[in-house]
C-alpha cells in the first residue's frame, strides 16, 4: 500500500514505517532514484517515470499584490494569485530572487527568460549562449518515449518558444490543438492498454527510407564549410531521432494503465491573441498534454500560455497587454495596474487548470503530478519598468518524492538561477553548477528538497 | 532683304505661340467650373423581416380563447372510426385528404371539425389599404373589420394578421417566424435593396426615388451578431427591377407612392418562388446605420397559398397550425382584389416589419455583360 | 528698318530653335557610363528551403493537384530578410517531424491511381513486383528535379534499390517508388540548397557559383522554386558561363508568368508579411475588420506590388502614389467604398481623385498592420516604415523608460498626436521618436483598422508631419516626399541584391550597390530590370573560398 502523501523522505522510508503504516515499497524506490532513467515505481510494478516540463507566461506580476507575506509553508495568496487556492499544495512560490546582466544591457522581454532557461544573459537580441535547461534533461529522461519532448504555444504563434539549443536551433512549439491531437492521437497511436498489437509495416519502410538518406547524404560532407558541416551534424542527429521513434513504434507500447485516448478532437480555436482563444487553446493543449504523458508518449514538455512581451487581448480594449502596462496609469486607491493585473490573473487563472489537470489525472496508486517537475516563470517582476529582479517563479508537483511543495521562497537577493540549478539536479543531471558570469551558481535551493 | 508675309507672320505665329505655351505651363490650370450635387443616394439592404402582428405576452389580449387549434387536435377531434380508416388507407395523420393527399397540399379539400380562431383584438400594425373608414365592401374590397394602428392615429387593414396571429409559429417566439428570420438574410435569393436616391435632405425632402432591387451578396455579421453597414451590394440583373416608385421623406421617416404590383424574389423554407405585393405600401425610418419601418399591402392568396403550402408543409406541427382550417379562413378574410364575377377577394391586407442597414449598391459597371453573367455566373 | 525687321524675325527663329532643340535634346540626355566595381564575394552557403519554395517546386515539379500543406518551423531573420536566416538555420527534430509527414503524404499522392499515370512516363512490367527499369527512368528524372542537378550513379542505385526494396516488401511496384519519393524528399539534397564552385576560366584565383548552383540562384530568386528542366539543361551545357546564355536564360525567367511568385516571396520576406499570420482587430471597435478582412489585406498589398511592378512595368517610386489596386468585398467595407464584386473575388479599383489614398502607406495592408488592436500606432507605423522600405534602424526604447508622461486619453489629450507629445517634448525620447512619429503621424486620418476618420474623440485630426525635414501635410505628400527620398529605392537594391544572394551586406559592398542604384535609376526604377542587372552582374555569383574549403577535395558526387 501507498501512502499518498508527498511527505516521503528517505529517512522515513529506510524506517519502513510512515506514519504508522507499513510502506510496501522501501528500498527499490531507492535504487530507482539512483538509476539512470530516474523513474519511480509504482505497486504495479510497471515504472512510473519522472517527467519535466516548463510553464511560462509574460510580464511578471505586480508586487503588492502579488508577494505573499508570509515565507514557508501555509503561505497567504494575495488577490493576484488568489486563483491557485487549490493547487497551491503543489506548488513551490518563489520570489525576490535576482537576475544580475553584469555589463550587458537588460535587452526587454529579453534577457529575462534568456537567463532563467539557459543560466545566462544574452548580449544582443539575436543571442542565445547557451541551449535551454530543457534540452539536457531531455536527453537524460527523453529516452524510451516516441517524442523526445512537446512543446506548446497557446499565443499560436509559431515563434513562441523558449526551448532551444541555439538561436538557429529552436525547438518549434505546436500551435494548434487540432494538430495535437492528429501527431497525438491520430493514426499513429497505439493504445498501450490495449491486448493486442500489430506493428505498422509502414512503419518499416519508412525507418529504411530514413537509414538510406542518412547514409547517402555523407557525400555532401565533402563540400561544405566548418559551419555548414555543423549544421548537417544536428540535421543527421534530428534524423537519427526520428529513426529510434519510428523503432520505438513498431514495438509494443509499455503499459500506462491511466493511459485513455480522448474520444475526439478539440474544436476548432479563432486564431489571435484574445484571451478568450489562448485560454481556451491552452486549455485544449493541456488536456492533451496530460493524457499525452499518462501515455507515456513524452517525458519532457513546455507550455507557453504568453510570450514575454505577451500582446494578448482583452475585447473591448484598444491596446496589447504589453502596451498597458506602460501606459495604464496607477489606480489612486488600489495602488496597481487594474487592467494588467486582470491579464496576469487571466494567466494564472490558466495556471491553475494547468496544476489543476495534473493533479487529477491518477498514475499508478497516486496521481501524474506527483511525478512531474514543472518548472515555471515569467520574464521580469514588474513589466512596466522592466525590473529582472523579482522575476516570480513556481515548481509544481513532486518529482517523484523529491520535492516538498506548498513553500513560498524568498531569496533574499540571491541568483534566480539556483532553481534552475536545483531543478536540473533534481532530474538527475550530473552538473555541479550552472549558469555563466554571475549567474553561476552550484547552491541548490535545499528548503525545497525532500 | 524683304520676307514673305506668310514667313513672318509664320514666325510671329511661332513666337506667339511659344510664349502661350511658357505662359500656359506656368499659370495654374483652370478647372471646369461645375455645381456641386447636393443630390444623394441611400442604399439599404433588408435585413430581418418579421410579421407585422400586433402581441401581448401569451396572447391575453388578442387570443382570449387560447391558441389556435393544430393539425394533431382537429385529427383527433374526428370521429375514431374516420380516422382509423385514413390511417389504415393513408398511414400518417398529415394524410387526410380524399386521396390520402397531405393536408397542406390540399387545404380547400377538407373540412376541420375544430373551429377557426381569430385574431379578437382592435390594434394592429398595417397600412390603410382600402381608404374607407369602416372597412365596409366597395367595388375592390371585402367588407372587414379594420384595425387601429399600432404605431399611431388611424385606422389600417391586416386581416392576414387577424388568421395568423393566434398561430403559435407564427408569433415571435413562434418556429415559423424564427426560422424565418434565420433565413431570410441567409440567403441571396432573399436578398432586397432598397436604393433612394436623388435625397437631398435627409431628414425632410419632399421627392425622392426609390426602387426595389434583387441584391445576390451574402449578409455577413460582426461578432456580436449584428449586420455589417457599409457592405457592397450588387444588383442582381438577371431579375427584374422589383418595383420603381416616388417617395417623400418628413422627420426621417420615408413614404412611398404605392407601388401597384410589387413581385419579391422569395425563398421560404427551401422553397423557391415569389411574394406578388399589391398597392404596396412602405415606411422607413431611417437612422444613422440603417432603417426600421413597414412593408404592406395585399399579399396575392394564390401566390401566398403555393408558398405556403411548398413552405410549411412539414411544420404543421412544430408551427401548431392546421392548413385547411387556415386556408378557409384566409378565404373567408380576404379583402382585397375583388373578382367582378364571383365577389370572393382574391388578395389579403397584410404587413412586415422591416429592419435594414446602410449599404452601397452596386450596379455592374459597363463592361458587366449580363448574358455572360447568367450563364455562367461571372 | 527692313533690316532691322529681319533681325527681329531671324533672332526670333533662333531663339525658338534654340528652345526646341533644348526640349529635344533633354530627353535624349546620354546616360552616365555605369561601371561595376570588383567585389570579393561571400562564401558558399547552404540554405534551407524556404515553405514557399518548398511548396511552388513540388507544385512545378508534380503538378498543382499535388498538395503539399507542411509548415516550416520560423526562421531567424537577420539583416532584414528570412532568405539570409535559411543559411544559417538548424533543423531539429521537432522541424524535421512535419517535413517527413510532408514527404510521404506527396509521394503518396505522386503514385496514387489518379495520377500515376500523368506522372510516371513507365509501366512496371508488373504492378506487384519491383521493377527496377521503370523506377530508375522515373527517379533519375524526378530526382534531378528534386536536387536541382543530376543524380551520381552511386546516388541513382541507392534510391532505384530503395524502391526496389521496398517494393519488394510492400508487394506493389508503386508502394515502392512511393518510399523512393519519399527517400528523396527527405534528403537534405533535397532540403538544403547547397552550393558548389568553380574556378572563374577567365579570372584566376576567383571563383564562382558552378553551373548548377547559378541554375538554383537564379531561380529560386526570381520564381521561388527549383530550376525547370529547361534551366538545368542550360546548366548542364555551360550557357551560364556565358554572358549570352545567361542573359537567354534570365530573360526566360524574367518574361514568365512564374516571375510573380519571386517578386511576391521577396516582398513577403522584405515587408515582413509574416505578421499577418497573427493580425486580429478588436471586434467591438473594429466590427468591420473580419478576419477575411485580414486575409485579403495582405493579398491587397501583394496584388498590387506585383501588378505594378510586373504587369505595369510602373516605376518603383510610384508604388507609394499609385491609385491603382484590387478590391475584394471584404476590404470595399473597410475602405467604405462600392466594389462590384461577387464575395470572393477581386476586381481592379482605383481610388477617385479626391479619395485620400494613394500608394501603398495609405492601403489598409500597412495602416492596420502596424497598429493595434483598437486604435493606431503612429510610431509603429514609422517604425515599420524607416525599417522595412527604408532600410534604416529604429533602436529599441530602453527599459528604464517611464511611460507615466504618455497616459490613454484625457480631456486634454484626445488625438494621438497630444498623447504623443512626451514624446517630442523630452529629449530623451526625441532622439529617437523624431524618426517614427514625424512619419506616422501623417497617417492619423486612417485609424487602427485603417478606415478614414477625420476626429478622434471628436477632436480634429493634424496630419502635418515631415520626412528627414521635409515637411509634409497629408498621407498623399507623404507618399510624394517618399517618393524622391533616395533612401527608398536604395533600400529597395540592397534588399534584392541581400535577397538574391542569401547573405548580409558589408561595407565592401558599398561600391556595388552604388553601382545597381545606378543602373536602376537609369531603366527609370523599373523592378524587373533591377533584378536583371542585380543577377547578371558579374558580382552575383562571385563566390569567396577559403582555403580550408579550397584544401577539401571539394567535388561532390555529381561532378566526377
Amino acid at each position: 500500500m501507498i501512502i499518498k502523501t508527498k511527505k516521503f523522505t528517505r529517512r522515513r522510508v529506510l524506517r519502513g514505517m510512515l506514519e504508522g503504516s507499513a510502506v510496501a515499497v522501501t528500498l527499490p524506490f531507492l535504487d530507482v532514484f539512483l538509476n539512470d532513467e530516474g523513474s519511480a515505481l509504482a505497486a504495479t510494478g510497471s515504472p512510473l517515470p519522472l517527467r519535466f516540463g516548463t510553464w511560462f507566461w509574460g510580464l511578471g506580476m505586480n508586487p503588492k499584490i502579488f508577494v505573499p507575506r508570509n515565507i514557508g509553508m501555509d503561505f497567504d495568496l494575495p488577490e493576484e494569485i488568489a486563483v491557485l487556492k487549490d493547487v497551491k499544495k503543489h506548488l513551490n512560490l518563489f520570489t525576490n530572487f535576482r537576475i544580475p546582466t553584469d555589463n550587458k544591457p537588460n535587452l526587454c522581454h529579453y534577457s529575462g527568460w534568456v537567463a532563467l532557461r539557459s543560466g545566462a544573459t544574452p548580449s544582443g537580441r539575436r543571442d542565445l549562449p547557451n541551449e535551454s535547461l530543457d534540452m539536457p534533461i531531455a536527453n537524460a529522461i527523453g529516452g524510451g518515449t516516441p517524442f523526445r519532448m512537446l512543446n506548446f504555444a497557446a499565443t499560436g504563434n509559431p515563434r513562441d518558444s523558449y526551448s532551444f539549443r541555439s538561436a538557429d536551433a529552436i525547438n518549434p512549439p505546436e500551435i494548434s490543438a487540432i494538430e495535437v491531437y492528429q501527431k497525438l492521437f491520430g493514426q499513429e497511436f497505439h493504445d498501450p492498454n490495449s491486448s493486442s498489437f500489430t506493428p505498422d509495416a509502414a512503419m518499416k519502410l519508412r525507418k529504411s527510407v530514413l537509414s538510406g538518406v542518412l547514409e547517402d547524404s555523407k557525400s555532401m560532407y565533402k563540400t561544405l564549410g566548418v559551419n555548414d558541416k555543423a549544421r548537417l551534424d544536428q540535421h543527421y542527429t534530428a534524423l537519427r531521432e526520428l529513426e529510434g521513434r519510428l523503432e520505438l513504434q513498431m514495438q509494443k507500447p509499455p503499459p500506462a494503465l491511466s493511459c485513455l485516448k480522448p474520444s475526439k478532437s478539440p474544436e476548432e480555436i479563432q486564431v489571435g491573441l484574445d484571451s478568450r482563444s489562448v485560454e481556451a487553446r491552452h486549455k485544449a493543449m493541456t488536456d492533451l498534454l496530460v493524457m499525452a504523458l499518462a501515455c507515456k508518449q513524452t517525458n519532457v514538455f513546455n507550455m507557453l500560455y504568453s510570450n514575454s512581451a505577451s500582446s494578448l487581448t482583452r475585447e473591448g480594449l484598444p491596446d496589447v497587454h504589453h502596451n498597458i502596462t506602460h501606459e495604464e496609469l496607477i489606480d489612486e486607491v488600489l495602488g496597481i495596474q487594474v487592467q494588467s493585473s486582470w491579464f496576469l490573473r487571466e494567466a494564472f487563472k490558466s495556471f491553475a487548470y494547468f496544476v489543476d489537470a495534473l493533479a487529477r489525472q491518477p498514475e499508478g496508486d497516486g496521481f501524474l503530478i506527483d511525478n512531474v517537475l514543472v518548472y515555471a516563470h515569467s520574464d521580469n517582476e514588474s513589466a512596466k519598468t522592466h525590473v529582472l529582479d523579482g522575476t516570480p517563479m513556481f515548481t509544481v508537483g513532486g518529482a517523484g518524492g523529491r520535492l516538498n511543495t506548498g513553500l513560498h521562497i524568498d531569496g533574499k537577493g540571491d541568483v534566480a538561477t539556483r532553481l534552475g540549478y536545483t531543478v536540473q539536479r533534481v532530474m538527475g543531471l550530473p552538473i555541479d553548477n550552472w549558469g555563466s558570469g554571475s549567474l553561476r551558481t552550484s547552491r541548490e535551493i535545499s528548503e525545497i528538497l525532500a | 532683304m524683304k520676307l514673305p508675309c506668310g514667313a513672318w507672320a509664320g514666325s510671329t505665329f511661332l513666337l506667339v505661340s511659344i510664349s502661350a505655351l511658357v505662359v500656359g505651363c506656368t499659370t495654374t490650370e483652370v478647372s471646369q467650373v461645375r455645381p456641386a450635387s447636393t443630390e444623394k443616394i441611400i442604399g439599404l439592404v433588408w435585413t430581418l423581416e418579421r410579421p407585422g402582428h400586433w402581441e401581448t405576452p401569451n396572447a391575453l389580449v388578442e387570443c382570449p380563447d387560447g391558441l389556435q387549434h393544430t393539425e394533431k387536435d382537429n385529427y383527433y377531434a374526428m370521429e375514431k372510426s374516420v380516422r382509423e380508416d385514413l390511417g389504415n388507407k393513408f398511414g400518417h395523420r398529415w394524410f387526410r385528404g380524399p386521396n390520402g393527399e397531405n393536408s397542406s397540399a390540399v387545404p380547400w379539400a377538407i373540412k376541420d371539425v375544430l373551429p377557426f380562431k381569430e385574431v379578437q383584438s382592435e390594434v394592429s400594425f398595417g397600412f390603410d389599404l382600402d381608404g374607407t373608414q369602416d372597412g365596409r365592401q366597395t367595388p375592390l374590397t371585402c367588407g372587414h373589420q379594420k384595425f387601429r394602428d399600432a404605431a399611431g392615429d388611424g385606422l389600417v387593414d391586416n386581416q392576414l394578421y387577424r388568421v395568423m396571429g393566434c398561430t403559435k409559429g407564427w408569433r415571435s417566439t413562434g418556429a415559423a417566424a424564427g426560422y424565418r428570420m434565420m433565413e431570410f438574410p441567409h440567403y441571396p435569393q432573399n436578398r432586397i435593396l432598397i436604393e433612394i436616391s436623388k435625397v437631398n435632405d435627409e431628414m425632410n425632402d419632399d421627392l425622392v426615388e426609390v426602387v426595389f432591387y434583387k441584391g445576390m451578396d451574402p449578409l455577413p455579421k460582426t461578432a456580436d451578431g449584428q449586420f455589417l453597414p457599409g457592405l457592397s451590394q450588387r444588383v442582381d440583373t438577371r431579375n427584374p427591377v422589383i418595383a420603381r416608385t416616388s417617395g417623400s421623406i418628413a422627420e426621417g421617416v420615408l413614404s412611398i407612392e404605392p407601388v401597384d404590383l410589387a413581385t419579391f424574389p422569395y425563398r421560404w423554407n427551401t422553397r423557391t418562388g415569389t411574394r406578388d405585393w399589391y398597392d404596396m405600401h412602405f415606411t422607413l425610418k431611417l437612422t444613422d446605420d440603417g432603417a426600421v419601418g413597414l412593408l404592406g399591402g395585399y399579399q396575392d392568396l394564390e401566390n401566398y397559398w403555393l408558398m405556403y403550402r411548398r413552405g410549411l408543409a412539414v411544420s404543421v406541427d412544430n408551427s401548431a397550425w392546421s392548413p385547411p382550417s387556415m386556408y378557409a379562413a384566409t378565404v373567408r378574410l380576404a379583402d382585397g382584389h375583388r373578382d367582378p364575377v364571383t365577389g370572393q377577394c382574391t388578395a389579403i391586407s397584410s404587413a412586415l416589419k422591416v429592419e435594414a442597414v446602410r449599404a452601397f449598391i452596386v450596379h455592374p459597371p459597363e463592361s458587366f455583360n449580363a448574358a455572360q453573367f447568367a450563364l455562367r455566373g461571372y | 528698318m527692313k533690316f532691322a525687321l529681319f533681325t527681329l524675325r531671324l533672332t526670333i527663329l533662333i531663339i525658338a530653335a534654340m528652345v526646341y532643340s533644348s526640349a529635344i535634346a533633354s530627353t535624349t540626355t546620354e546616360r552616365p557610363h555605369n561601371e561595376e566595381p570588383e567585389v570579393s564575394g561571400a562564401s558558399p552557403s547552404m540554405r534551407l528551403l524556404s515553405q514557399s519554395q518548398y511548396k511552388n517546386s513540388i507544385a512545378a515539379i508534380f503538378g498543382p493537384q499535388i498538395s503539399s500543406n507542411v509548415r516550416f518551423s520560423p526562421v531567424q531573420r537577420i539583416g532584414g530578410l528570412e532568405a539570409i536566416g535559411a543559411r544559417s538555420i538548424i533543423v531539429t527534430i521537432g522541424a524535421l517531424e512535419p517535413l517527413e509527414n510532408s514527404a510521404r503524404m506527396i509521394s503518396a499522392q505522386i503514385v496514387s491511381e489518379a495520377n500515376r499515370d500523368l506522372l510516371i512516363p513507365c509501366q512496371p512490367s508488373a504492378a506487384i513486383k519491383r521493377d527496377d527499369n521503370c523506377a530508375k527512368i522515373f527517379l533519375s528524372r524526378a530526382g534531378r528535379l528534386l536536387f536541382r542537378r543530376h543524380l551520381s550513379d552511386v546516388e541513382l542505385k541507392n534510391v532505384v534499390n530503395v524502391a526496389g526494396a521496398s517494393a519488394e516488401q510492400a508487394g506493389d511496384f508503386y508502394d515502392g517508388l512511393s518510399q523512393a519519393l519519399a527517400y528523396l524528399l527527405i534528403s537534405p539534397k533535397f532540403l538544403y540548397i547547397q552550393e558548389n564552385f568553380e574556378a572563374d576560366p577567365e579570372q584566376p584565383n576567383y571563383w564562382h557559383l558552378d553551373g548548377y548552383s547559378k541554375a538554383s540562384r537564379l531561380s529560386f530568386f526570381l520564381w521561388d522554386a527549383a530550376p525547370d528542366s529547361r534551366l538545368l539543361d542550360a546548366a548542364e551545357r555551360g550557357d551560364l558561363s556565358t554572358q549570352e546564355g545567361l542573359h537567354r536564360e534570365v530573360k526566360r525567367l524574367l518574361a514568365s508568368p512564374r516571375l510573380e511568385q519571386g517578386v511576391r516571396a521577396f516582398f513577403e520576406d522584405m515587408l515582413i508579411v509574416e505578421a499577418f499570420d497573427l493580425l486580429t482587430k478588436d471586434p467591438i471597435i473594429y466590427p468591420a475588420f473580419t478576419s477575411q478582412a485580414v486575409t485579403d489585406a495582405r493579398e491587397q498589398m501583394l496584388m498590387t506590388i506585383s501588378d505594378h511592378l510586373i504587369a505595369r512595368e510602373g516605376d518603383y517610386r510610384d508604388l507609394f502614389v499609385t491609385r491603382n489596386t484590387f478590391m475584394s468585398r471584404a476590404l470595399a467595407v473597410v475602405y467604405r467604398v462600392p466594389a462590384h464584386v461577387g464575395p470572393v473575388d477581386w476586381v481592379p479599383f482605383e481610388f477617385s481623385e479626391n479619395d485620400h489614398r494613394g500608394g501603398l502607406l495609405t492601403l489598409v495592408g500597412f495602416l492596420a498592420r502596424y497598429s493595434h488592436p483598437g486604435r493606431t500606432s503612429p510610431t509603429n507605423r514609422g517604425r515599420g516604415l524607416r525599417e522595412t522600405l527604408l532600410c534604416q534602424h529604429v533602436p529599441d526604447p530602453p527599459p528604464n523608460v517611464n511611460f507615466e508622461l504618455f497616459e490613454n486619453s484625457t480631456a486634454e489629450r484626445k488625438t494621438a498626436r497630444q498623447r504623443l507629445e512626451a514624446h517630442s517634448s523630452n529629449p530623451i525620447c526625441a532622439g529617437c521618436h523624431r524618426l517614427t512619429d514625424p512619419l506616422g503621424l501623417v497617417l492619423e486620418k486612417f485609424d487602427g483598422a485603417g478606415q478614414y476618420r477625420e476626429t478622434e474623440n471628436d477632436a480634429p485630426i493634424d496630419t502635418s508631419g515631415s520626412v528627414n525635414r521635409v515637411p509634409v501635410s497629408d498621407a498623399i505628400e507623404l507618399g510624394e516626399t517618399l517618393h524622391d527620398d533616395p533612401a527608398l529605392t536604395s533600400c529597395l537594391v540592397s534588399r534584392v541584391y541581400s535577397y538574391g544572394t542569401g547573405r548580409e551586406l558589408s561595407n565592401d559592398d558599398g561600391h556595388l550597390l552604388d553601382y545597381f542604384d545606378r543602373e536602376f535609376e537609369n531603366s527609370d526604377y523599373r523592378f524587373v530590370d533591377l533584378l536583371e542587372s542585380t543577377v547578371t552582374s558579374d558580382a552575383f555569383f562571385k563566390v569567396e573560398v577559403d582555403d580550408d574549403l579550397l584544401a577539401m577535395e571539394n567535388r561532390n558526387d555529381y561532378q566526377d
